[in-house]
């Protein structure tokens, strides 16, 4: 313990030292320098960037440097990064883990720097408010999201589909994916296989009335209930209305490589901001719509913040980095950069901002959550530490039904028992 | 080693003291490089291999529980084992097998030798590089490569090889294969160093060409083919970047190619277990070890070196 | 060709049919080796529609379209990928051949106290699977503010921790005829003078093995980059190309394949350039593959 805490003082030192060194106007001109950090995808990428270069041109002497990832190795870049305290200015957080990081003093209150230069005013309460750890802000909601379920329109309107009601059931689903299977048998399914995704598993619980995780991080669901999800898919695979368990197994989580991108099917299951990012890669036309229903029961939606910024605690340029997130929140030029790839915008000034921007999809998505929020449950409480590792070990148990190396029953007590396990070493 | 000549040309223990400043200088790089990048991180994760570490907040000492824990309750790491020697048990044998096949074609001066040798050493170039990951993804996906070729032979849809848990470490295991080109040239060295005319004596004594595999070019070819063994299996235990790719990092479908270097860098940097993570190195370079050393207490039955002869 | 091929088995008399036999054998092996190879880049000028369902190697047309889009189809162009990955291999290189040849020496030539105990180390750190340092390595070079800068990939380079190339080195030192350095020693050179004029000049072929060695597993590396770069404008090409499957995925295949071929193909240039170095430099000891 000793060694190491000496170890950390020396990190802190040398990382000071670095600063010190860095920041020193070394061309008689001080520049301040920030680094902004995402997970992404092209469409975000080329947004966000356009957005720091506005920022860069009307603050001379302000560089922005940027660095972009996958998901995945997102989290990984950012722990060990945060650790040797050589975290980025500007943080993208994810409701997920945006308590972990505030609970270890590794973001910054943002409350010193409101209502200038981060003036937050014009949010509506919810979007302000979803960035709260402990009654301080420490993530700015840079758009709302919900689930949803994207789909191939000119694929639906071949079995004659529309459009879809915002009530639509399981049992519709059922339908019109077996319907779709049948067009090019073998080789184009109506329905990606949603069992292995962990969001889904959590939508179909709110759907019955419950939240998939405690207040203090336990497992909130039951053997029985696991079953019932995986009985549920399992059916749609043998109809053959659902991917086969090779075809699912493909999608290991970038959005190429959902079974819409892939042209293996005509339904996948995201996020509501994802579509422009699905669309962009697709050569389809592309609509959203809530998941499936369970007659009688509550749509299993809510509207989150699809992601958050923040600011490290450990910026020199906290201030700086604070006027960036109003330029990209309430600033025109900022706000039309990114439009509304990441969510809609919590500002309702700033939703008029982009209007004018909006092609179909777009409408379509600021409709969407639109609609979807009054039918939406209450936000959940962020998930556990370890959430992120059920995510895997939900696709792993789901793929072994799949494949049928073990039934729905023995399935579903493998994966609440290693679920349980996993809350419990986290 | 150079025992003898030693003996000869310096008899003087002041010599050795002599060489001691420019031995130590010309050391001096791997010192610093041994204790700072090898020495000082190894007892370090020896350290943590006992800890709780997520990195973010200090470690925690909790004595053996990770190995407890690893030993006893982590079903995925013993799977990552199984995954890793199963892929190691075919993979070197398999590849073994095709080098010493096509150099054993490619020796006795064949015309254009150097030509095919080189062709058959390309693949083995590219190593694990992202490309070639890439490329294999494709080949053995379901719409891919090796099903068009199936298909347009035998008319027989293939699986997705790739994303089907029965299959997807075979494709691995035939990525590993494909490059032999390092043991061919290895093998095609030793051969060309058994004498001709101990051939020429077994074909008079009328030994069939079978024969004289089994009684001279295997035994002679020994040091060679152990060198090759150790070697590949320690490369097999410590493969990672096609697995990452191809299984996009996540060891599936259903940790079918969780190789066990793939479990650890998960375990570290999925799910910021540092301290197991280092429990896992340590637990492999044992594997690893012992491993080594068994092969070379076998060797001794059956590695003969020319100079023990 | 068949000068080098050695003695061959001049007793058992091979036939024409035997021969012919080997050649078809080995005829049919390369092209099903290279077969992937050659698809890919035949891949990378055909039109996205339609590369997967044809097999044909002849592309049909030298249509550069694929190769101009990918190469700008990332925030940054590859030429500066190309130049980061050129810029570390080049030092790592440097770093190698200098600090391995260094060590040795003196493991090989001069006697110290402690010589042997310090060459056991050496050849146990052959076995030590990376991943055993990678955790404090990490913290370490954090410590020292070494992040997102090439420095991580490069100067343990040059403290000779490649203990395979020290191990090939000894090797060959070894084999080198010791009165050439008696003899110099009794002209009255010391120990610099000797490894500087006498070994190295002698010791060409195994410090181009080390170096092309060197290249190649640098120009290869993708999990050093990928813990230790974070800005893309250091990205090397494998990290870019990996940058590349996860931005344009399945929906630019063409590109892909041609961003990859770009990717391997420095590598084909150093092997057409130094095959004969290379095939040596494995023969004369197991490495990688």
């Amino acid at each position: 313990m000793a060694a190491f805490s000496r170890r950390q003082f020396a990190a802190g030192g040398a990382a000071a030292l670095g600063m010190a060194f860095l920041g020193s106007p070394v061309f008689g001109q001080s520049n301040t320098r920030l680094r902004c950090f995402w997970w992404g995808n092209p469409e975000r990428d080329r947004r966000t960037r356009a957005a720091l270069d506005a920022y860069q041109a009307k603050a001379p002497g302000v560089q922005v440097s940027s660095e972009s990832i996958g998901w995945g190795e997102y989290w990984t870049k950012l722990a060990t990064q945060t650790a040797g305290g050589n975290a980025p200015d500007l943080i993208q957080m994810d409701y997920r883990y945006i308590y972990e990081y505030a609970r270890r003093n590794t973001l910054m209150a943002l409350e010193s720097v409101m209502p200038k230069p981060l003036d937050l005013s014009n949010f509506s309460a919810n979007a302000r408010d979803c960035g709260k750890v402990d009654g301080k802000l420490y993530g700015v909601s840079m758009g709302s999201n919900s689930k949803a379920m994207i789909y191939d329109v000119a694929m639906f309107e071949k079995v004659g589909v529309k459009s879809l009601d915002i009530g639509w059931t399981w049992d519709d689903m059922a339908r019109i994916a077996g319907e779709i299977s049948k067009i090019n048998p073998g080789k184009y399914w109506g329905t990606g296989d949603n069992s292995r995704w962990e969001q889904g598993f959590e939508h179909w619980l709110n759907q019955h009335g419950k939240n998939m995780y405690t207040e203090d991080g336990k497992a909130n669901f039951s053997r029985e209930e696991v079953a019932e999800w995986f009985e549920l898919w399992d059916k749609l695979r043998k109809s053959g209305a659902c991917a086969p368990a090779e075809v699912g197994a493909m999608n290991t989580g970038g959005i190429d490589m959902y079974e819409i991108s892939r042209g293996q099917a005509a339904m996948s299951y995201a996020n509501s901001n994802q579509v422009v990012a699905f669309q962009a890669i697709s050569k389809s036309k592309l609509g959203l719509s809530v998941f499936p229903n369970t007659p009688g029961k509550p749509s299993g939606h809510y509207i989150k913040p699809a992601m958050l910024m923040s600011v490290s605690s450990r910026s020199r340029a906290q201030e700086e980095a604070a006027k960036i997130i109003q330029f990209m929140m309430n600033e025109e030029a900022g706000v039309r950069a990114l439009g509304i790839e990441r969510g809609v915008p919590g500002s309702v000034e700033a939703q008029k901002m982009i209007a004018p921007d909006l092609d179909d999809l777009g409408r379509a998505q600021v409709d969407y959550v639109a609609a979807v929020t009054k039918v939406a449950v209450p936000l959940p409480p962020p998930p556990p530490k370890g959430a992120g590792e059920i995510e895997t070990l939900l696709r792993r148990v789901a793929d072994s039904v799949a494949f049928g190396k073990q039934d729905v029953k023995a399935g579903a007590a493998q994966f609440h028992t290693e679920a349980v396990n996993v809350l419990a070493r986290a | 080693m150079n025992g003898v000549r030693k003996a000869q040309t310096s008899p003087a223990r002041s010599r050795f003291r002599d060489e001691d400043l420019p031995g130590y200088l010309f050391m001096a790089p791997w010192i610093l490089g041994f204790l700072l990048f090898t020495l000082g991180p190894t007892l370090a994760s020896l350290g943590l291999a006992f800890t709780k570490f997520d990195l973010l907040s200090p470690p925690q000492w909790i004595g053996v529980d990770n190995f407890t824990f690893m030993f006893t309750q982590d079903q995925r790491f013993w799977n990552a084992l199984r995954v890793t020697f199963v892929y190691l048990l075919l993979e070197v044998p398999l590849k073994l097998a095709f080098a010493l096949a096509i150099a054993m074609a490619m020796d006795k001066g064949i015309r254009g030798g150097d030509l095919y040798r080189a062709l058959f050493y390309v693949p083995s170039l590219l190593g694990g590089s992202v490309a070639i990951a890439v490329l294999w993804r494709q080949l053995f996906q379901g719409d891919g490569v090796v099903n068009q070729v199936l298909l347009w032979l035998f008319g027989v849809q293939g699986p997705s090889w790739i994303s089907n848990p029965e299959t997807s470490l075979y494709t691995l295991v035939i990525l590993a294969v494909w490059q032999f080109g390092s043991p061919m040239i290895i093998f095609l060295a030793g051969l060309r160093q058994i004498p001709a005319e101990l051939y020429e004596a077994a074909s008079i004594d009328g030994a069939t060409r079978w024969k004289q595999f089994w009684r001279i070019t295997l035994p002679l070819l020994a040091p060679v083919l152990f060198f090759n063994i150790v070697f590949q299996t320690i490369e097999a235990f410590k493969a990672f970047t096609p697995a990452f790719i191809i299984s996009g990092g996540t060891g599936g479908p259903v940790d079918s190619t969780l190789f066990y270097t793939l479990y650890l860098y998960q375990e570290a940097f999925a799910h910021f277990r540092m301290g197991y993570a280092s429990a896992l190195a340590w637990v492999l370079l044992v594997i690893i070890g012992v491993c080594t050393t068994l092969s070379f207490l076998a060797s001794k039955y059956w590695v003969f070196y020319e100079d023990e002869r | 060709m068949s000068a080098e091929a050695g003695p061959g088995q001049v007793g058992s008399e091979p036939t024409i049919v035997g021969v012919i036999a080997r050649h078809v054998l080995l005829i049919a092996g390369s092209v099903l080796m290279l077969y992937p190879l050659l698809w890919m880049l035949a891949s990378s000028f055909k039109p996205e529609a339609g590369i997967f369902s044809n097999l044909s190697l002849i592309p049909p047309s030298l249509n550069p379209k694929n190769y101009i889009d990918g190469w700008n189809a990332l925030e940054v162009s590859f030429s500066r990928f190309y130049w980061n990955s050129f810029l570390i291999a080049i030092l790592v290189v440097i770093g190698n051949v200098m600090s391995c040849s260094l060590t040795a020496y003196a493991f090989a030539r001069l006697r110290f106290r402690g010589r042997n105990i310090l060459f056991a180390l050496m050849m146990m750190t052959l076995m030590l699977p990376y991943h055993v340092t990678l955790i404090p390595q990490y913290v370490l070079f954090l410590n020292i503010g070494w992040i997102d800068t090439i420095l991580p990939l490069v100067v343990p380079k040059f403290l000779a921790v490649d203990a395979f190339f020290i191990f090939l080195m000894v090797q060959f030192f070894r084999g080198l005829p010791r009165e050439l350095d008696e003899a110099a020693k009794i002209d009255g050179c010391g120990p610099w003078r000797i490894y500087w004029m006498i070994i190295l000049p002698l010791s060409k072929p195994v410090l181009a093995t080390a170096a092309i060695f060197s290249f190649l597993w640098t120009w290869n590396d993708f999990f050093g980059p990928l813990i230790y770069l974070n800005d893309i404008s250091r990205y090397t090409v494998p990290l870019a190309l990996r940058a590349f499957v996860d931005s344009t995925g399945t929906s630019a295949w063409g590109q892909l394949f041609a961003m990859s071929t770009l990717a391997i193909a420095p590598i084909f240039l150093f092997f057409l350039l130094f095959q004969r170095l290379i095939i040596r430099g494995v023969a004369m000891s197991g490495l990688k593959g």
